[in-house]
């Protein structure tokens, strides 16, 4: 399996998407090869780590493996990644670190959202079966129905 | 998911069927199909003269395996089928490239069919039958001749000299003689029909429609590589037109011309006027979109050529490798704003612009190289003919087709612009820059109603 390959199986087990929703195989928005790109700069040898992790575990097993069983550094790492497919946002795992404390700094926790790309494939919108606000490809009057189910959207 | 894998299992299908049977399939027929049949052409099949007769396409085929690239390959082979079915002969006999005039061209296919203005027409009233001369204004009539096209459009919204109604940066497009760019939107009998029968073109027939508007679908032939007679159901097909008047510095051997008179509608009651007026012109064409839809992809297929003469990219402007002439833009002009409206007030009647403004293009996204090398094969096989002069821009086409969570089905390319049609719009930015299945995902009737994909039921009266 190539880096991309264990990045999205690693990043399935993380968020709880199917694999095939994260990175189709016809894929012209590409946004994982944004947030791979993103997560190897800031976090390089730690993100090989990663990566070497979700080659050699069972999906089944492997987010907990990353969260429970590979040491805080993956861990707030494995953090770092669920928020970027969730909010295309960036926070380091070094600031996770510092706010994941009984008594957190009074100040928002830093964040980046990395493009106008990352923000509109954000999987919280999907997630809550809606839309970024700003881009929203549905029909005019959608509103005026419900949406569609969260299993077309996540495929869990 | 089930949607688009046994999609591509289909595709699958067909594309082995296609490798096996090619030798089977007929491109020695002499005439270009009649437009309301397609047929299949194998996506394997070679770019040579054969192809200038195999027809309209029913739909892309594909080979395996079924990457963005090999897909996109067979959306852009089929685009090029189609540009060629279109601009053939309408006599129904002529090869593409061998007509009478001027390099071998000759009246399209496409200039039997009804354009906008005849079909959703200003009182309301039904078009007249399929195959009826267009309605001629009444300050044209002095100037027609038998043959001629009356075209009026001055911008891509037909509205676009009015100040209330400008989307993104929409606004006129300046030829380097200083000559107004002139649009056209025409469809094909399928979606004529269809409009008529549903009384869709006009205000109080968009009211009564209680279920979806439902343009029909090209069908495919049942066993397409195995009957060389086999035929299927042209689907709808809307194509939009630009052009520029053939002026100083153009050569006729370069264009598809149009012998037309050139209707500027009266505007009033806006921050400015316009007089109703009307005169004779030769127009060449710059720019042609196309959309045709399948049964299986219910977002259309957008294919979009530019003639070659246009701009440059902006990567060949910083690079300095210019050609001497362009049609919208000059070379020369070091200090030209690129890619900006003309100033306001913006009236065709007043023409070469004022104060030697001109349209200064560049071409943003550029074209891939799988698109250069697609038109080269083709550019080659229409050699010495008008049409060697033209180029697909990209086609784009829906990579999940009929999701249930995206109406746009992920199309790819993401975005897709012509220079001619999306000028000022250019660029990646979601929601803004041009996207032919994101834009007109937009589309209603009068009424509201998701129209299809097609934003002409909103010119209803």
């Amino acid at each position: 399996m190539s880096d991309m390959d264990n990045f999205v199986k690693l990043s399935a087990a993380l968020t709880g998407i199917d694999p095939t929703k994260l990175a189709p195989s016809v894929d012209p928005i590409n946004i994982k090869q944004e947030f791979f790109d993103k997560a190897r700069t800031e976090a390089g040898p730690t993100f090989s780590e990663a990566l070497t992790v979700a080659g050699n575990t069972p999906a089944n097993t492997l987010g907990d493996v990353l969260l429970n069983q590979s040491g805080e550094d993956l861990r707030f790492l494995c953090r770092s990644i669920m928020l970027l497919w969730f909010l295309g946002q960036w926070i380091t795992p070094g600031d996770l670190k510092r706010y994941a404390v009984p008594d957190p700094p009074a100040s928002p926790i830093p964040s980046l959202v990395i493009s106008s790309k990352a923000y509109t494939q954000g999987w919280i919108w999907k997630v809550a079966q809606a839309h970024p606000m700003g881009d929203s490809n549905w029909h005019f009057g959608y509103w005026n129905g419900p949406p569609p189910s969260l299993n077309d959207f996540i495929g869990a | 998911m089930r949607h688009k894998y046994l999609e591509m299992l289909r595709r699958a299908t067909v594309a082995v069927s296609a490798a096996l049977l090619s030798c089977t399939i007929d491109h020695g027929a002499a005439a270009p199909l009649a437009p309301q049949n397609c047929n299949v052409t194998a996506p394997d099949t070679p770019v040579t003269p054969a192809l200038l007769t195999s027809g309209l396409p029913c739909k892309a085929q594909f080979v395996s395996p079924f990457t963005l690239e090999n897909l996109q390959h067979g959306f852009d082979f089929y685009s090029w089928l189609t540009f060629l079915a279109l601009n053939s002969p309408n006599d129904g006999k002529t090869v593409i490239g061998k007509g009478h005039s001027v390099a071998g061209d000759a009246p399209t296919i496409w200039e039997t069919w009804k354009d906008i203005d005849s079909v959703m027409r200003a009182d309301g009233s039904p078009p007249t039958s399929w195959g009826s001369p267009t309605p001629i204004p009444a300050v044209c009539k002095d100037l027609f001749e038998p043959g001629m096209a009356v075209v009026s459009m001055v911008g891509k919204t037909p509205n676009v000299l009015s100040a209330i109604s400008e989307p993104f940066k929409t606004g006129p497009l300046i030829d380097q003689n200083g000559n107004y760019t002139r649009f056209d939107i025409l469809m094909n009998k399928t979606m004529f029909d269809h409009i008529v029968a549903n009384q869709l073109y006009n205000k109080i027939g968009q009211k009564k429609v209680s279920g979806v508007v439902d343009f029909p679908a090209a069908t495919v032939p049942k066993k397409p590589f195995v009957s060389k007679t086999a035929l299927g159901t042209v689907g709808s097909i809307m194509i939009k037109l630009a052009w520029k008047v053939m002026g100083p510095g153009d050569s006729l051997a370069r264009f598809h011309t149009l012998a037309a008179l050139i209707y500027t509608k009266p505007v009033a009651g806006t921050s400015m006027s316009v007089k109703e007026t009307c005169h004779k012109a030769t127009l060449g064409l710059v720019g042609m979109h196309i959309a045709h839809k399948f049964d299986s992809d219910p977002e259309w297929i957008w294919s979009s050529f530019e003639q070659v003469d246009n701009v440059p990219s902006q990567a060949e402007v910083e690079a300095g490798h210019l050609n001497a002439h362009y049609n919208y833009f000059n070379p020369n002009c070091s200090g030209c704003k690129v890619n900006e409206p003309p100033p306001r007030p913006w009236d065709p009647n007043v023409q070469p612009f004022p104060r030697g403004f001109r349209s200064q293009i560049t071409r943003v996204i550029p074209l891939s190289d799988e698109s250069i090398g697609m038109s080269r094969s083709f550019q080659a096989i229409l050699r010495g003919t008008v049409w060697e002069n033209y180029m697909l821009v990209s086609t784009q086409w829906p990579t999940d087709a009929g999701s249930k969570t995206d109406p746009t089905g992920r199309p790819a390319p993401t975005f897709l612009a012509n220079t001619t049609a999306e000028t000022y719009i250019q660029g990646t930015v979601p929601q803004a820059s041009s996207n032919c299945i994101g834009c007109h995902n937009n589309a209603t009737t009068t009424t509201g109603k998701f129209s299809d994909f097609t934003y002409i039921l909103e010119n209803a009266h």
